[in-house]
């Protein structure tokens, strides 16, 4: 009689388990773009930078960033956002080249390509490293290692792997079972960081000083406004709120304030 | 009375004397003759006094009892003095001798200077141990202090040497030791029971060619010999050399460990039994790569090996010593007659193999060309070849370099982009090296490689651009090719809900299973462990008792009952009494096997079963509720 009910429990258990994993890989995915046909026999761009025309490249990236946004998956916009920063870098502007790539990496954060540009084009811009080297540097650069779906699937399989270890708790019971659940949940929670630090972004508009002589931060967006704090090149601030030429800043330390529009960089495309 | 009371006093003074290691009447003090050591208000007494080195303790005490009796000055123990000795005269060539310094009476001592003695090594002295006495003179108590400097000396070559006169700086006050004589000698027993020779080393080479210096070294089997350190003063540091990464160990060989210089341990080949002098001789192997960083001459000091035997307590029985003369090596400089100009320092024999990621390309196109370089030689010291600069390459713009280096090879990757439609190959790379074997410098080359290069619409070629410096540029622009769709999450709804239910679902089941009973209780885990334990007892059976024994286990354990309950019982019976726990068809099934189980036995020799009817049976019992 134990056994048999142990077997039921277990089957249901079991068929409740498999539920969920079809449940998980048949749920709708998470907002996706509608795909453009990305894989264009030919880039314009691309053809005018060969052709040495930098600024025919940027205009034609420009525009189908600018139109893509919504409709471009962010591996290709993350491309364009790259070979972008590649013309500023041509045209001798490190500090936008910087903001280009930093823009791009937000999107593919493991490209290697786009990561050597960056440190060069910081290195050119009298700027220290994107990847300081410390602890708090490499666990930002993990944390923001996976995109966003990634993460998702990286908590789902962290997940799926805590459920076949309290489905053993459940049926078999015993210290060592109860110690692997524990574990299990402490999986969950490190799988969980990188999906969590993503929805903390999801609503960031950070911006990039992009101006050699950095930005004054002014109580009001006027130029003759009093100046309340100053941002250094290529220090990063977060939007509050815009107006015609001017942005709102939140920065990392001092008062809010705002900058002029053409000294920062938008890094969210 | 004032014999006895004198003689009483000295016996009690011999008496203080013998507790503290005193040997007044053995040093010197600047108001004796000076003997074993000197000191700045040294007097000539008219009687000679006994040396440091060469008064037994005893006769400290013996010179003490005396000293009432004998002048008063003879002991004076206020004036610091200073005395060396070494621990032998005569020491084997290879082994060591113990040079003492003991500086008396004095609060600080430090030597200043340590002469350089030629083919002497002399290793630099510690700290020194200090020792602190009391001892009463004259009815006074006196305090005396004695620092001990120690250090060793090795000779370099068989001959007599004399350890030079120590300065040190006593109280603030220089005083010198005397010089001391040291005879080394060929250790002859030592060179018949072991050896150590350099088998291989060039004796010519060139600046910047790496050489592998092969030594060989053993000793006689028969000796029992449990202890061996090489003492190569070249190891880990040859001015004029750096030493390169060891050679690759051979699969198979025997390996053992063995100091170095008594600083390191290191691991050596050992080849087997040689025989030589009739003898077999047990020998080691040792390779060492150098490459040679300047013209000149390399000395490679006298190389030894000491040997011996140490008893069960660690303590070193016999001691014997085998040596090699010192080697010279010569560094030749790259000759200036016929370098060309673009040679950039390769030293050696290569090849080179070349290849391209693709051939097909637009003109202005990212080509990765590899170069493949291998061989002997200085393979990862020497600077790759600048394509850029050769007018070969006039039609290509270059993006950068990277290189890789492999276990025995170095392969280097340009980044390069045709200019212009009219390329049809990749010319060959052009490597300058200098070949030690032939003296000369040589050119190796890879093959050319032909491409395809197509025009961009509407251009012919690339424009001439600041491009920036060779070896300092961005990666190139990335195409709509290069880049795939990104992974699709599940959605944040999904990972929510599989959060929610999975936690859920296990309380709901584990509430529902425990409600009949604790899954870990030790029953259950009994009962559940049974069918496992039986299949294990079946796997060793050899015979139907071994079975039915595990059969029995396995019952008693499905019934949670001691282990011989089911020895001898009625299973169909038991069902009757409990038919809640097992169905008649299976209480048949068993009753069944037991019954054959119990005639094979007892009536059929003992022969088994066979485990899988048995756990088929088990199995079925199982299903049936037991």
């Amino acid at each position: 009689m134990l056994g048999k009910a142990s077997r039921r429990c277990g089957s249901v258990l079991i068929a409740l388990l498999a539920s969920l994993v079809v449940l998980g890989a048949s749920a709708p995915p998470g907002p996706t773009p509608r795909d453009e046909t990305t894989i264009a026999v030919r880039d314009a761009g691309l053809e005018a930078y060969r052709a040495g025309d930098l600024e025919g490249a940027a205009t034609a990236w420009r525009e189908r960033l600018e139109r893509g946004r919504e409709t471009l998956h962010a591996n290709e916009r993350a491309r364009l956002c790259y070979d972008l920063g590649n013309v500023a870098y041509r045209r001798g502007d490190e500090l936008a080249a910087v903001g280009w790539y930093t823009a791009a990496l937000r999107l593919r954060p493991r490209d290697a390509d786009t990561w050597a540009n960056l440190e060069l084009a910081r290195s050119e811009a009298g700027l220290p490293p994107a990847d300081r080297g410390d602890l708090a540097a490499t666990a930002d650069r993990l944390l923001f290692a996976f995109t966003r779906g990634e993460s998702e699937w990286l908590l789902l399989a962290a997940v799926l792997a805590w459920a076949v270890v309290l489905a053993g708790e459940a049926l078999r019971g015993g210290r060592a079972w109860r110690v692997a659940s524990l574990a299990g949940l402490g999986l969950v929670l490190v799988a969980a960081t990188p999906r969590v630090a993503h929805a903390l972004r999801a609503d960031d508009d950070p911006v990039l000083v992009v101006q050699k002589d950095g930005a004054r931060v002014r109580s009001e967006p006027r130029a003759d406004a009093e100046a309340v704090s100053a941002l250094e090149p290529g220090a990063e601030a977060e939007v509050l709120d815009r107006l015609p030429d001017w942005v709102k800043v939140a920065t990392p330390d001092g008062p809010d304030g705002w900058v002029r529009e053409r000294d920062v960089f938008p890094l969210r495309w | 009375m004032n014999r006895r009371a004198s003689t009483l006093r000295g016996l009690a003074l011999a008496l203080l004397g013998a507790l503290a290691p005193l040997a007044p009447a053995a040093t010197t003090s600047p108001s004796a003759a000076p003997a074993a050591a000197t000191s700045p208000s040294a007097a000539p007494a008219a009687t000679p006094v006994p040396t440091y080195a060469s008064v037994p303790a005893s006769a400290s005490i013996r010179a003490f009892a005396s000293a009432p009796s004998s002048a008063p000055a003879a002991v004076q123990t206020d004036q610091p003095s200073v005395a060396a000795r070494l621990s032998t005269g005569v020491v084997k060539l290879g082994g060591r001798a113990q040079l003492e310094i003991v500086v008396e009476n004095a609060s600080t001592a430090r030597i200043v200077e340590v002469p350089a003695a030629d083919g002497l090594a002399i290793a630099p002295f510690g700290q020194p141990s200090r020792q602190q006495s009391m001892f009463s003179y004259n009815g006074r108590v006196q305090t005396s202090v004695r620092l001990t400097f120690v250090t060793t000396v090795r000779p370099g070559a068989e001959g007599e040497y004399t350890i030079p006169p120590i300065t040190l700086e006593v109280d603030g006050r220089p005083l010198t030791t005397r010089a001391l004589p040291l005879k080394a000698v060929v250790d002859v027993q030592g060179e018949d029971f072991g050896f150590i020779e350099v088998v291989e080393v060039p004796e010519v080479v060139y600046d910047g060619q790496p050489f592998q210096l092969v030594m060989r070294f053993g000793f006689d089997a028969g000796l029992g010999v449990n202890r061996a350190v090489l003492h190569l003063p070249w190891w880990g540091e040859l001015p004029g050399t750096i030493a390169l990464e060891d050679p690759p160990r051979a699969l198979g060989g025997d390996w053992i460990e063995i100091a170095v210089n008594r600083t390191e341990t290191i691991q050596v080949e050992e080849t087997g039994a040689e025989e030589r002098d009739g003898r077999p001789f047990r020998t080691f192997w040792l390779r060492k790569n150098f490459m040679a960083t300047r013209p000149g001459t390399l000395e490679l000091p006298t190389s030894y090996l000491e040997f011996g035997r140490t008893d069960r307590l660690g303590r070193a029985r016999e001691t014997w010593y085998a040596h090699e003369e010192p080697i010279a090596i010569e560094v030749r400089a790259l000759p200036e007659e016929g370098r060309p100009y673009d040679y950039t320092n390769a030293v050696g024999s290569f090849t080179a193999q070349a290849s391209v990621d693709r051939r097909d390309v637009d003109v202005g196109e990212s080509i990765k060309l590899s170069v493949d370089y291998s061989g002997e030689g200085n393979l990862e010291w020497f600077d790759p070849p600048d394509p850029a600069r050769d007018e070969a390459f006039a039609d290509f713009r270059f993006y950068g370099r990277t290189e890789r280096k492999r276990v025995d090879s170095r392969r280097v990757t340009w980044d390069l982009a045709p200019r212009t439609t009219a390329v049809r190959e990749i010319p060959p790379v052009r490597l300058r090296v200098f070949d030690p074997e032939l003296g000369a410098y040589s050119t190796v080359a890879t093959e050319p490689i032909p491409v395809r290069v197509r025009a961009i619409e509407g251009g012919e070629g690339l424009a001439e651009t600041s491009a920036a410096e060779f070896g300092l540029d961005v990666r190139d622009v990335q195409g709509p090719a290069a880049v795939s769709a990104p992974i699709q999450g599940p959605g944040g709804r999904a990972v929510g809900l599989a959060l929610l239910l999975v936690p859920a679902l296990w309380l709901a089941g584990r509430t529902a299973v425990r409600r009949h009973g604790e899954p870990d209780a030790p029953e259950r885990r009994r009962r559940r462990a049974a069918r496992r334990r039986l299949a294990r007892g079946l796997a060793g059976a050899r015979s139907a008792s071994e079975e039915a024994r595990a059969l029995h286990r396995f019952l008693a354990d499905r019934t949670l009952e001691p282990e011989g309950a089911w020895i001898g019982r009625d299973a169909r019976a038991w069902q009757r009494e409990h038919a809640e726990r097992l169905g008649a068809d299976e209480a048949a099934a068993l009753a069944e096997l037991l019954a054959r189980l119990d005639e094979r036995v007892y009536a059929g020799g003992d022969e088994p079963l066979g485990a899988r009817e048995v756990l088929g049976v088990a199995d079925r019992v199982c299903r049936g509720g037991l």
